[in-house]
């Protein structure tokens, strides 16, 4: 029996060791390829004008999907900015999504929108269309407003596609605020293309709180006064600038965030557009386009712009946010369960051998062994007598490594594109960088593992509802999904 | 989504780093312990206290039973150097005599690295024998073994701890017929003589009597002095040591337990000199490695009497250790002594509150024991010099950036005001002269270049000819031609540029150079600047692209054609070009700039291999409005893609015609959705006489049929 336990023991703990090893070497790999992606991205784009593909009629057309949910409230400000970013041909399709709100009279009065005789082509499967509303104004003749029975925000972009008629499609979260120049820069990837097929390209979600905003625009960037949103943009600066932007480079990223990314609308149709019958339709969407382009042997690449081109906001109280995280593991878990052949599959190259095995292992099973981990820690405290010197360096080791992280994700921002003009804003996004794996983990470890229990064993598949912060209505919580 | 917060994963190694200690506790390690032997007695014990009293020491005392010995030890140390300091002191402040360090593993003595004897009954110069046959030949039953060394293959049996019982298992060898067989003594398992330790031993003879009161007997002296042969390098090839000396006593084996009991303080009373030699520690026996292959002889015996006591002999063995150690040869985190952990840790035991250093010097000791926490220690220390340096490398960068930028822009406005003085105004010519041309360093001229450019981009007539020979005049062309061929790629772009923008002809070969590079950016920036400066065939780069002509590269040249209004070639010219980017390439600049002399060639495109290429053309076809195509269009459609059958369907919405009509019809029963309803914008399009086939086709048809058509009316879509 002893002899069983410390064999047991003796496996859990060299596997967990060598699980240890194998994270914080690829954390280091990732940030290292990305920051070479990165150079080598702003010298290279320091050289172009991306102004010439506003006067060239070469260039390829995109429709801006826009699903909007009860936003009443800002529908009218975000629609203004949506048709004055800088694109030549592009159409802005705004899909209200069965609002209990005013959202869709406020921008039927707004714009003066008409209904029009249009006949919906059901490509991809969505809730029926109720109708379809353009403008008397010669102005706004690239604004199109569906009106649909409610679907959830996946349906409503299927419904926009199947409205869409242009090259390629950008999906877009309402309420966020797109940098004017957002589309030429997601667009220039489809424009280098050669032999490989560009099948979509993501962009980096920023964090908007505290920032001054004016009418859809963002005026001053500000680091986020209250707490949580200050651990986010932690988070989401290393996510974007020192993750994706080498999953980019290794063609292996899986997840384009549903708040900003272009895509090429045949693929997308082709493979069966949005999934709504799940919470992480964004990630979906991409691993069913890589498949797609695989199983039919056709070169692909997904892209990656590093510009901080979409600004949002992020959940500020513990309440909403673990609902978000929750949601996010169900996503992930669901994307990876569905596509689970993908696994280690040489037929899908990158995606099939490193990709979809790194977010097997280090997305979804992270918190489920480190949770396993803890528990087995507490009993050992409790039953035997660990070793507190080999805990102690190990836990200074992993808390100056995280903080390091932490301080080079900034550091990156800062080599890059400086949003942070305040020095006072940086100094304390660097302190939060000490405090993170005290006070923020172990909360997002909480959340992971709830989520893992909400979808095996509470059998919770589907959206969670969530109030935003002074709207009277329920709206979609997706938001940045970095 | 799901960027699932990466720092959920290092804290997830915190956990680990939990465990891992557990895990390492759990790999049994064995428990090493050092004491300083100060004293023994055979066979009875000593009364308490004694060694208090005799050496005014007041450490505590304990006392162990082993082999009819009772042995006195003090202190009690995990690593061997306190344990050496302990001894040092005692020899030092406290005269002890001849103390020195003893091992225990998991609680049992164990000699630090025990000589021990095996007896050799045979050799072969380089051939092998069979130990069968040789266990056969001797009629032996023990194990024995093969050995090589220095092409000799010897065959050895047994092992002993003591000189004796190796000794008197010789002797019954011999006595059972194995005539050649002899000792030999192995340290480390290497071979080695007593005469080594003896060598060794008569060499610091004055430091160990120091060190350990060790004191050589006469006999071992002589042994010593005694001429020395080596047996083994004699060349009988098997067995047999030549020369053993007339049969001497040799069957003295030295059986009595112990003549002499270990050194008793009384019975030793104060002969010694007074004044000892002062110990440095530094200072390290020098020692000469034997020969490798020596064999310990009767002779020697006698010789080594006293060595045969266990005790005396131990002592020895563990200096002779010693010798090797200082030589580095032996190794071993407990044979490690003056190095840097016991600096660090004495220093952090003097420098530190004593809750604080106890953990640091743990910490420290545990480096040495587990190279996981040494990479570890390594690895915060590294992490931590390295955060604090990148936090303020960012406020560094934060505030340097903002004054090179004010420093900047403070240049440029400078050089922008010379050089307008300069153009416009005519009195301070010369002067504004002198000072530009005292703007040295390739950065200044640099933006002295970017300046020059700025202006001149927004002067015409002679203002801009002047700045032309200014910069001329300066020297500036040259650079920029030279930079062309920088390493640097994005200074090669810079070079272009200016060449352009300056009009030198004379970088238009060096650039053409560069039209197939395969950066993406210079690629680019040379068809840029060949547009513009190629004047008689500025299009000539696309005969010799290979690379793909990437739609970013299209876009720009358009943008170029139009911003400088640059001679537009027939694109008909690259219609049969090899790359088919650049057909797709002419086909678009075509349709965009009218060229419908060669319809007939883009007819042909329709027909072309690539798909790409016959969407381009089918798109022309519609565009160019090239009603001879319609047919074509109409014939090629069944074996079109979906992509291109659509295209053709819009195509034919800008040439509608009549003849289409029956053709039309049959696609409204398409089944695909759009091929219906672009059928349906081409009928519309036919005018009066479509729009009433619509109207037909309408009330024979479903719902679904009647919203198609309802959107076909509705002009506003």
């Amino acid at each position: 029996m002893r002899e069983i336990i410390d064999i047991l023991r003796y496996i859990v703990e060299n596997f967990i060791l060598v699980y240890a090893i194998v994270i914080v070497l690829s954390y280091i790999i990732l940030a290292v390829i990305s920051l070479f992606v990165l150079r080598s991205y702003l010298r290279k784009n320091s050289y172009v004008d991306y102004e010439v593909v506003l006067s060239s009629q070469l260039s390829p057309s995109i429709s801006v999907i826009a699903p909007a949910y009860n936003e009443g409230n800002t529908i009218i400000d975000n629609v203004r900015a949506l048709l004055s970013l800088f694109y030549h041909d592009f159409e802005v399709i705004v899909i209200n999504d069965g609002s209990t709100d005013d959202s869709l009279e406020r921008v039927i009065e707004a714009y003066d929108m008409e209904k029009i005789d249009y006949a919906i082509n059901y490509k991809i499967p969505s809730e029926e269309v109720i109708g379809v509303y353009k403008s008397r104004n010669q102005s706004f003749s690239n604004l199109i407003v569906i009106d649909k029975f409610n679907g959830g925000k996946a349906d409503a972009l299927n419904a926009g596609l199947n409205m869409s008629s242009n090259d390629y499609f950008v999906s877009i979260d309402v309420d966020s605020i797109i940098a004017h120049d957002a589309l030429l820069k997601l667009a220039k990837p489809f424009l280098e293309e050669k032999e490989r097929r560009i099948i979509a390209t993501g962009g980096v979600i920023r964090i908007a709180n505290s920032c001054e905003i004016e009418g859809g625009q963002l005026i001053r960037v500000r680091a986020p006064k209250q707490i949580l949103p200050k651990f986010q943009v932690l988070e989401y600066t290393r996510a974007f600038l020192m993750g994706r932007m080498a999953w980019s480079r290794l063609n292996g990223l899986l997840i384009i965030s549903g708040a900003l990314g272009l895509f090429d609308r045949e693929v997308a149709i082709k493979c069966g557009g949005y999934y709504s019958r799940t919470v992480g339709e964004d990630i979906e969407l991409v691993v069913r386009m890589r498949k797609y382009m695989s199983d039919h042997r056709l070169k692909y690449k997904v892209a990656y712009v590093p510009d901080p081109l979409c600004w949002t906001e992020v959940p500020s109280t513990v309440k909403q946010l673990g609902r978000q995280r929750n949601r996010w593991v169900r996503g992930t878990i669901d994307t990876l369960w569905m596509h689970k052949e993908i696994f280690l599959n040489p037929k899908y190259g990158r995606m099939g051998l490193l990709s979809y095995p790194y977010w097997f292992f280090f997305e979804w099973l992270a918190p489920i062994f480190e949770f396993i981990g803890f528990t087995y820690f507490i009993l050992i405290v409790l039953l035997g007598d660990p070793d507190w010197i080999y805990l102690l360096v190990m836990l200074g080791f992993i808390y100056v490594f995280a903080v390091t992280f932490s301080t080079y994700a900034l550091l990156f921002e800062e080599m890059t594109f400086h949003k942070y003009e305040n020095r006072s804003d940086v100094a304390k996004l660097l302190l939060y960088a000490w405090l993170e794996p005290i006070i923020y983990h172990p909360l997002v470890l909480w959340w992971g593992i709830k989520g893992n229990y909400d979808y095996f064993i509470a059998r919770k598949r589907g959206w969670g509802e969530m109030q935003r912060k002074g709207f009277q209505h329920k709206t979609y919580d997706d938001k940045a999904t970095p | 989504m799901k960027c699932k917060p990466n720092i959920g994963k290092f804290l997830l190694i915190v956990i680990i780093s939990g465990l891992l200690p557990i895990g390492l506790n759990a790999q049994k390690r064995d428990t090493l312990e050092y004491r300083v032997q100060i004293g023994a007695r055979y066979g009875q014990e000593l009364p308490n206290n004694y060694f208090q009293n005799r050496y005014k020491i007041d450490y505590p005392v304990s006392v162990g039973r082993h082999m009819g010995w009772y042995k006195y030890t003090v202190g009690s140390f995990e690593t061997r150097p306190p344990a050496s300091d302990l001894r040092r002191e005692l020899i030092r402040n406290y005269n002890v005599k001849d103390p020195f360090i003893v091992r225990f593993i998991n609680g049992h003595r164990i000699p630090l690295d025990i000589v021990h004897y095996k007896i050799q009954i045979a050799a072969s110069q380089g051939r092998k024998l069979s130990i069968n046959a040789l266990k056969r030949k001797y009629n032996i039953r023990q194990p024995v073994a093969q050995e090589y060394d220095n092409g000799y293959y010897k065959y050895v049996l047994g092992s002993y701890n003591h000189y004796g019982d190796a000794a008197r298992e010789k002797n019954s060898l011999r006595a059972n017929g194995v005539r050649g067989a002899f000792v030999v003594a192995y340290w480390k398992d290497k071979r080695i003589t007593h005469r080594d330790i003896l060598d060794y031993v008569i060499k610091n003879e004055n430091k160990l009597n120091t060190i350990a009161g060790l004191k050589l007997t006469d006999e071992e002296r002589k042994a010593y002095k005694r001429p020395y042969n080596r047996p083994g390098q004699s060349t009988t090839p098997i067995y047999k040591p030549t020369q053993r000396p007339a049969e001497k006593p040799q069957e003295k084996p030295a059986e009595k337990p112990v003549v002499r009991p270990e050194v008793k303080p009384q019975e030793k009373p104060v002969e010694k000199p007074v004044q000892r030699p002062v110990y440095k520690p530094e200072e390290k026996p020098t020692y000469e490695e034997p020969a490798t292959d020596v064999i310990v002889d009767e002779d020697w015996t006698l010789a080594f009497k006293e060595l045969q006591d266990e005790e005396r002999y131990y002592r020895l063995a563990s200096y002779y250790e010693e010798s090797y150690k200082g030589k580095s040869i032996a190794k071993g985190n407990d044979l490690d002594d003056s190095d840097i952990r016991v600096r660090t840790t004495k220093w952090l035991d003097r420098n530190l509150p004593s809750p604080l250093s106890n953990w640091l010097v743990k910490i420290v000791k545990m480096s040495y024991d587990s190279i996981l926490v040494f990479i570890l220690l390594f690895a915060i220390l590294f992490f931590f010099a390295n955060l604090i340096f990148v936090i303020f490398f960012i406020f560094f960068r934060k505030t340097t950036r903002k004054r090179k930028s004010e420093k900047f822009v403070k240049q440029q406005t400078q050089y922008q005001d010379w050089l307008t003085r300069y153009i416009f105004a005519q009195d301070e010519e010369q002067n504004m002269m002198r000072r530009l041309q005292s703007i040295k360093g390739q950065k200044n001229r640099q933006i002295l270049t970017d300046e020059i450019l700025n202006i001149y981009v927004n002067l015409t007539g002679d203002s801009s000819i002047k700045l032309r020979d200014l910069y001329r005049q300066l020297g500036l062309d040259k650079d920029s031609i030279k930079k062309i061929d920088n390493i640097d790629w994005t200074k090669k772009i810079r070079a272009f540029r200016e060449v352009t923008q300056m009009d030198l002809k004379e970088g238009q070969k060096k650039i053409e150079g560069y039209v197939n590079s395969h950066n993406d950016s210079v690629r680019m920036e040379a068809q840029i600047a060949l547009v513009r400066l190629n004047e008689k065939d500025p299009f000539s780069f696309l005969d010799q692209l290979r690379e793909y002509y990437m739609q970013w590269e299209q876009i720009n040249i358009h943008a170029i054609i139009k911003l400088y209004g640059i001679k537009i070639p027939t694109f008909s010219r690259w219609f049969d070009s090899m790359n088919e980017s650049v057909i797709m390439f002419a086909i678009r600049m075509a349709t965009i700039f009218q060229q419908t002399e060669d319809y007939q060639k883009i007819l042909k495109l329709v027909e072309h291999k690539n798909e790409k290429v016959r969407f381009y053309a089918i798109q022309a076809v519609g565009l160019l409005e090239i009603r001879d195509g319609i047919d074509e269009l109409m014939l090629g459609f069944d074996e079109e893609t979906y992509a291109n059958q659509i295209a053709i369907l819009k195509a034919l919405q800008n040439i509608p015609d009549e003849s289409e009509m029956e053709f039309l019809i049959y696609k409204t029963y398409e089944q695909d959705f759009d091929i219906q309803m672009e059928a349906l914008k081409v009928l519309y399009n036919i005018g009066e006489k479509g729009q009433d086939v619509i109207k037909e086709l309408e009330k024979e048809r479903d719902e679904d049929f009647r919203i198609k058509v309802k959107q076909i009316f509705d002009r506003r879509v």
